[in-house]
């Protein structure tokens, strides 16, 4: 289970003995100290190693059950082992027993899970098991670990209090897609704890929610777990699907409450009351004890200090495996991407035998991966036989394997969530643990070379959710109505609300979505005042929580029309025009028909030595600015004061055309021939962060002559990159428009924008954040040992020019210096006649991002 | 929300227009409110729809019906707690109304032990048709989930002399939950409830739409007769599918005059709702016809054990088929032998055929019947000797040669011939290793 913090760590040193020999005997005494002693004075890794950190053991505060808890749950968690639960546990079990809506944002391991076990039991024995809850888990794995964790729980109740509780009859199911169709009807009617995942309740049990009545009638708590997995499209599709979900338990007269779990993030409570649409009590000081942890940085040595290239990050990897891994100790290696895995897997195995290993000791754990081979490398993890696992981010979830020893994390996994939940893989109660991170050839990793404190402080980025995006919120009022019809009343002045709806009744434009569906689209029919569902459909089945695949374009065979994959809406002009090349696992495939009315393309297979690469041209037209801070150069002499820079928030309409694609030879590069792409542009209406620069200050900056438009490129680029140091997103969520003279502006202009159609919040959190991302593109400009550019930082110098780098950090240097800018008036200053608008750029990098080779490696 | 002035009004038109019932006038065509962009997201969202009710209507595609507007002819309103619903109800006296060459009077003489024993549900044992009712639903669709619509209930039963015909009608959604509580009202007070598929579909549909209006369910504990289940089960490989329609032709010789097809159901409800013209004089027929042939198929149903209508007239409907029903659910040995000789005797055919000789000769070897046994594995395996049927054959035929007869070597060479065909085709390892025990045993006590 999640968070069983009371547990011991299994004993694994030196069981397997000398099977091995010699390697194994010598390589077993090394723990966690031992080790980063090792690296720490011996060559090349003190050289590489470029920071440690040490932090000590730290004692756990307890405090007394609180007395609300009734004895029996009390005696049983007690004979657990539990004698008195941390103060971060007693709190959030409190403040759910006085019926508040409580989110414990603690690390992994703290033991969150008794935090919401807890009071739901409680709600068992209090209504002498009539009470339901409902677990969601953002994967199978999870719910169906916690499944066997709660039916654990109940039966040591059972055994000490059976009569008197009346646990014998209560129960908790897993309800995936693995269900079986026969256990579905018990479960519905006999299952006590439900625990399931966001698809299943969206596209099964809410539609469904007749079936689900006795659930829904006693429902008392929605336990949300991971709740920081729950960001970007899905978190705010997600956040629909629990309006949805209180909205129907509101109809069979229930009143649930949130219990909520997550990593360490910054401002959970924001987060959470986007989330659930309700104030949250927010439980945040983690008081479970901790082993001294060490972290050491890595930095891979430079190979080409001329463009600034260093090592391949994965066989730094293999390289430190000599020196971290071992029949003593268990090590986790984490990598970006599945194929990562498999490489690095059958490199630790072909080298097991100087590890001290055993082939079998070594193990791949990814999605893809059978569940049984996965629960069979989990027990091997738990009971100390696999001593090493190279894993994708499937183990940075909870499922249960135990504490191990040793973490390395090949490159930055994106977010300090992840982060810190990769690195909750290691230490056992009362030992050290080592935590390594070896960074990559990527802007964020190389800050965080300069910068490892940026992991230690408290948490900077902040998580995008908006459930009132109107394209997913229309998707979701669709499903809604669906499920039960919406009530509309007119107020005095004739404007039309909803009535009785309490989810959805400040989420804007909903009376108007729901005309829409009934006058136009024909999905609902609407009569006094109320809009009911009225179509042979079933609208969940065609709505994503993830987004894009409603409009997903299918990939499919001539001929055959067999499916060989699929590609987003957005995406699809780049990708599967007529001539490109479409790789899949390195079979190569040529589009030869685009039907882009009803998205499919026909491929056929092909032996291609080229690969094709699309420009695109996108023109962003401002619609309206919502925001504004700016700030005036310091005046020379008694002139006025000039305009310095400003920072915007706004809602643009983006315009992106594919032009002309070239073929690209494998390995060698070489252009072999291009082709023009004649489909029509893709639109996007969404929310923007927007930098603009005076002229006046662009002068002073030297912003001019040839290499002009590839600096401010450079520093949008670059501002995209660090974006996730601040804002939950992958650099690949952001488009990038920038032009040295704006027709809107009429002066040197990024966009960055939200790819969602309707926006998710990002650009809000970035507007918020921006003299951060200026203070770290800086930094990663200013410390970058290459000399004129190269991919960890403003690019190489064949796309920045010589003097690219040198003017980007100037214009850095002075964005993250000087004053703070202040509030201004959105629209002073701007010229009025804004006919048209259209900022149409010299370039544009939404689709294919420098580095996009190195990504995730 | 950014609702301008003239959205405001054009609102109030609309709001007032529906209350005053003029579904036809259409409101303004104008968007209030939704932004441009997030109406071309969803117009082509609409678009990718599949083709919906609409593309399908046209007079050639109406099956003889023609279309009317307004309510649909013959409604009373009638309330109850949950406020007013809509029901036609018609009456006809239960002395000569026939339907197709049946008549409703014979409800009379069905026998209960029958229909329990062909549904194979003893709670149906005491089962009297003139104190059930008779139930079929017209919905918004298939797909099921809380969107789906029961907008039409026909309900049938019998009262003194007379039949009646009562179907609720949802001239809105609004009057879901009363219309729904008549049908629970009407379906709690009989003894029985009578259904075509009814098990899998009408009541889930209707038991959804209660639960979630607040009607309770009378379904609970209620014997239910799925006429689906008996009905293809005395039919099966003599009619061309499971249809009521094929069964009300085929057994009840009932030809419909003009039915409109059951999926055209939602888009006539639809089309009413819109104010368009509608097809649900079609709907109310075809779901009327519906509640009596379930009505008449289960006098049929009850009739099946003796085979003769009341009047002694022979029953209709397939023979072969029916004497095969009538084995697999015979409760005795030997009425189980007499079925399947009938069958047998009246043609059955095909792997029916087949499987029922096996069950003849194990039947015979069971009791006793020595001499008869040898002819009918005999017979069968010259039939089925390469049918997967035969390694029963074999080893049936191993049995009855071990014990009664006593020939212990032909016994072994019959089990032999039962393992190698058993591998052959792949039986599973369990069956294998029973065959290769009696295999080991024969054997051992002939060499030995
Ligand atoms: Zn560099």
């Amino acid at each position: 289970m999640q968070g069983e913090n009371h547990q011991i760590g299994p004993g694994s040193a030196g069981e397997t003995g000398a099977r091995t020999g010699g390697a194994r005997r010598s390589r077993s005494r090394l723990g966690p100290e031992g080790i980063a002693e090792r690296l720490r004075s011996v060559q090349p890794w003190k050289g590489r190693v470029v920071h440690w950190r040490t932090a000590a053991a730290r004692p756990a505060r307890t405090r007394s059950w609180p007395t609300g808890l009734d004895p029996r749950l009390v005696d049983v968690l007690q004979r657990r082992g539990v004698a008195e639960p941390y103060a971060h546990q007693a709190e959030a079990i409190e403040r759910a027993l006085a019926g508040e809506d409580v989110l414990v944002a603690t690390p992994t391991a703290s033991g969150k899970t008794v935090c919401y076990t807890a009071p739901v039991l409680q709600s068992l024995l209090e209504s002498g098991g009539t009470a339901r809850s409902l677990f969601l888990y953002p994967t199978k794995a999870l719910s169906q670990d916690q499944t066997v964790g709660l039916t654990a729980l109940v039966e040591e109740l059972v055994e000490h209090h059976g009569d008197s509780s009346g646990a014998r009859d209560w129960h908790a199911f897993t309800y995936d897609g693995d269900t079986p169709p026969s256990v579905r009807r018990t479960l519905r009617d006999r299952g006590h704890m439900v625990l399931t995942n966001p698809y299943m309740l969206h596209q099964g049990i809410l539609p469904n929610h007749a079936k689900w009545a006795e659930l829904f009638r006693e429902l008392r708590y929605i336990v949300v777990d991971e709740v920081h997995t729950l960001s970007g499209v899905f978190g705010s599709s997600v956040a629909n699907v629990l309006r949805r979900l209180v909205r129907i338990a509101r109809h069979y007269g229930a009143d649930p409450r949130f219990l909520a779990s997550s990593a360490t993030v910054a401002d959970p409570e924001a987060h959470a009351v986007r989330l659930f649409g309700r104030e949250v009590s927010v439980v945040d000081e983690d008081a479970s004890p901790s082993g001294k942890r060490i972290f050491g940085v890595v930095e891979p040595p430079v190979v080409n200090a001329v463009a600034g290239l260093r090592a391949n990050a994965l066989e730094l990897a293999r390289d430190l495996a000599q020196e971290v891994a071992g029949p003593g100790h268990q090590t986790i290696f984490f990598c970006g991407r599945r194929t990562a895995v498999e490489v690095l897997t059958r490199y630790l195995k072909e080298s097991a035998s100087r590890l001290g290993l055993k082939p079998s000791e070594i193990r791949g754990y990814r999605g893809g991966y059978l569940p049984d081979m996965r629960r069979e490398i989990e027990a091997g993890l738990k009971s100390g036989e696999v001593k090493v696992v190279v894993s994708t981010n499937a183990l940075e979830l909870g499922v249960d394997i135990g504490a191990l020893d040793v973490a390395v994390l090949v490159g930055y996994p994106g977010s300090q969530a992840s982060f810190w939940q990769r690195a909750g893989r290691v230490g056992r109660r009362g030992r050290a643990s080592l935590v390594l991170q070896i960074a990559r050839s990527e802007p964020v990793d190389q800050f965080l070379v300069h910068h490892p404190e940026y992991l230690f402080e408290a948490p900077r980025e902040k998580l995008g959710v908006d459930p009132d995006n109107l394209v997913l919120l229309s998707e979701h009022v669709k499903c809604a109505a669906f499920e039960l019809p919406f009530h509309g009343e007119e107020s005095a002045v004739g404007e039309v609300a909803l009535r009785g709806e309490l989810e959805f009744h400040d989420a804007p434009h909903v009376p108007e979505i729901l005309d829409y569906l009934a006058e136009e689209s024909g999905f609902l029919h609407r009569r006094d005042d109320a809009w009911y569902w009225m179509a042979d459909a079933y609208p969940a089945q065609d709505v994503s929580l993830a987004g894009g695949d409603i409009d997903n374009v299918l990939i499919l065979e001539q001929g055959t029309e067999r499916a060989i994959g699929e590609t987003d809406r957005e995406s699809s002009i780049t990708t599967v025009h007529e001539g490109a090349i479409y790789q899949v696992q390195g079979v190569t495939w040529r589009v030869e028909r685009f039907d882009y009315k009803n998205r499919r393309a026909y491929v056929t297979e092909v032996e291609s030595d080229y690969y094709t690469d699309a420009q695109t041209d996108t023109e962003v037209r401002v619609l309206r600015l919502e925001e504004r801070l700016g700030r005036d150069l310091a005046p020379v002499d008694d002139s006025s004061a000039a305009p310095d820079y400003d920072a915007w928030r706004g809602e643009v309409h983006v315009t992106t055309v594919a032009t002309i694609f070239k073929k690209i030879r494998f390995y060698t590069r070489e252009n072999v021939g291009a082709g023009d792409i004649h489909l029509p542009p893709e639109e996007l209406d969404t929310e923007s962060f927007v930098l603009t620069l005076s002229e006046e200050a662009a002068d002073q900056l030297g912003l001019e002559g040839g290499d002009r438009g590839s600096a401010w490129r450079a520093v949008g680029e670059l501002l995209r990159r660090v974006a996730p140091l601040f804002v939950r997103c992958q650099p690949s969520d952001l488009g990038l428009s920038s032009h040295v003279k704006s027709p809107h502006f009429g002066r040197p202009t990024i966009f960055l924008y939200d790819r969602v159609q309707g926006g998710v919040g990002l650009s809000e959190l970035l507007f918020q954040a921006h003299r951060d991302l200026f203070g770290a593109a800086l930094d990663v400009v200013s410390r970058c040992s290459c000399e004129l550019g190269c991919p960890a930082c403003v690019g190489p110098v064949a796309e920045v020019g010589p003097q690219g780098k040198a003017v980007a950090m100037r214009l850095l240097a002075h964005l993250a210096g000087g004053a703070v800018p202040t509030e201004r008036d959105p629209e002073e200053g701007l010229a009025d006649d804004d006919a048209g608008g259209w900022d149409s750029n010299e370039d544009s990098y939404a689709q294919a991002p420098r580095g996009a080779a190195t990504e995730g490696l | 929300m950014g609702s301008g002035q003239e959205s405001t009004r054009g609102k109030l038109a609309r709001l007032r227009r529906d209350r005053e019932g003029d579904p036809s006038a259409q409101p303004p065509a104008q968007r209030r409110g939704v932004p441009d962009w997030l109406a071309g997201h969803l117009a082509r969202r609409a678009a990718s729809r599949p083709a919906g009710p609409e593309e399908e209507s046209g007079a050639s595609a109406d099956h003889g019906w023609v279309r009317t507007c307004g309510d649909p002819a013959g409604l009373t309103v009638e309330s109850n707690l949950f406020g007013p619903y809509a029901v036609r109800r018609e009456e006809v006296a239960v002395s000569g109304f026939s339907h197709g060459s049946f008549t409703l009077a014979e409800v009379e003489h069905a026998a209960p032990g029958a229909i329990a024993r062909l549904a194979c549900d003893p709670g149906l044992s005491s089962i009297d048709l003139r104190r059930a009712v008779f139930l079929d639903t017209e919905t918004t669709g298939l797909s099921g989930g809380a969107g789906v619509y029961v907008y039409m209930v026909g309900l049938g039963w019998f009262e003194g002399e007379r039949y009646v015909s009562w179907q609720g009608f949802l001239r809105s959604p609004g009057e879901e939950a009363a219309m729904l509580q008549a049908v629970a009202e009407i379906v709690g007070r009989a003894d029985h409830l009578v259904s075509f598929f009814g098990k899998s579909f009408d009541r889930h549909r209707l038991e959804d739409k209660m639960r979630i209006v607040g009607v309770e369910p009378p379904f609970d504990g209620q014997p239910h007769l799925d006429l689906y289940h008996p009905m293809r089960r005395l039919t099966r490989g003599a009619l061309m599918d499971g249809k009521l329609q094929t069964m009300e032709r085929e057994l009840l010789g009932f030809h419909r005059a003009r039915d409109l097809p059951g999926r055209l159901a939602p888009a006539a409800w639809f089309d009413y709702l819109a104010g368009r013209p509608h097809l649900l004089e079609g709907v109310f027929e075809h779901n009327r016809e519906d509640v009596l042939t379930l009505t008449v198929l289960a006098a049929h149903l009850g009739r099946a054990e003796v085979e003769l209508r009341a009047d002694g007239e022979a029953l209709p409907g397939p023979v072969a088929q029916r004497a095969r029903a009538l084995m697999e659910t015979s409760s005795s040995r030997e009425e189980k032998l007499e079925w399947a000789e009938r069958a047998l005797r009246r043609g059955i055919d095909g792997e029916d055929r087949r499987r029922i000789l096996v069950v003849r000769a194990h039947l015979l070897r069971r009791l006793g019947r020595v001499d008869a046994a040898r002819l009918a594995y005999r017979e069968a395996l010259e039939e089925a000797v390469d049918d997967p049927a035969a390694v029963e054959l074999f080893l049936g035929a191993s049995m009855l040669l071990e014990r009664p007869i006593g020939d212990r070597g032909n016994a072994l060479a019959m089990a032999q011939r039962a393992a190698r065909l058993a591998a052959d085709i792949g039986r599973p390892r369990s069956v294998l290793a029973k065959i290769e025990r009696r295999v080991l045993r024969l054997s051992s006590a002939t060499t030995g």
